[in-house]
């Protein structure tokens, strides 16, 4: 799949990129705003660096092993416990009709502060089309808006 | 019944008639949380969010 994702940290630049995901262990960020930032991308859990658009990429390091996603981790459990908010509707978006859910809950693993997320879901539970994030904590707030589509035919770079 | 259809109760008529109706009050309230932390806070919709 392909994300546009806006993320504004307020009082500061807003930056918007393109997320190229096949799975946790292969993606690309291309970035749109600050042009010149550097894109990343990971191809079987090793992680890449280039700072010439993707034309050219370097080796950063090997990533920690993705977890099974088969069951939910402590700190899931415990922002669970904290959800509060919650609010669930169905909205029109670009003419297909949605589920939306929102809700907040505690950010914890050693942070202090909470993230509200809205996601707009398909009927069939399938596809996730636009989703929402809104980090506050003390001091600072960012807000990530993230615009999906489906590629079923995405490739990415292999770096040699 | 889905948790996705968790907005509407669903009522089964003698006749055989189905009709839905909002749930209302602590009830919605009660399975919309739920399916927040179902659908947003499981780890196993990740895949399709790729947050």
């Amino acid at each position: 799949m392909k994300s546009f994702i806006t993320q504004e940290v307020y009082g500061a630049q807003v930056s918007k990129n393109f997320y190229h995901y096949i799975d946790k262990e292969n993606w690309m960020t291309e970035m749109v705003e600050p042009a010149a930032a550097p894109w990343s991308l990971a191809r079987n859990n090793v992680l890449y660096i280039s700072n010439d658009k993707g034309t050219s990429w370097q080796k950063v390091r090997e990533m920690d092993p993705v977890e099974p996603a088969d069951t939910a981790s402590q700190i899931q459990q415990d922002r669970a416990a904290t959800v509060r908010n919650t609010n669930c509707t169905t909205e029109d978006l670009n003419g297909e009709m949605l589920e939306v859910l929102q809700g907040e809950y505690d950010m914890l693993n050693g942070m202090e502060g909470s993230i509200e997320e809205k996601m707009w879901l398909s009927l069939d539970k399938s596809w996730v089309p636009k989703s929402m994030m809104h980090l506050k904590m003390a001091g600072t707030e960012s807000k990530t808006i993230q615009l999906i589509e489906k590629m079923p035919e995405l490739t990415l770079p292999m770096p040699e | 019944m889905s948790r996705l259809t968790s907005v509407l109760s669903t009522i089964f008529l003698s006749a055989g008639l189905t009709v839905s109706v909002p749930l209302t009050g602590s009830a919605f309230a009660d399975e919309c949380r739920q399916r927040f932390i179902d659908v947003v806070i499981s780890v196993k919709n990740a895949d399709m969010r790729a947050l």
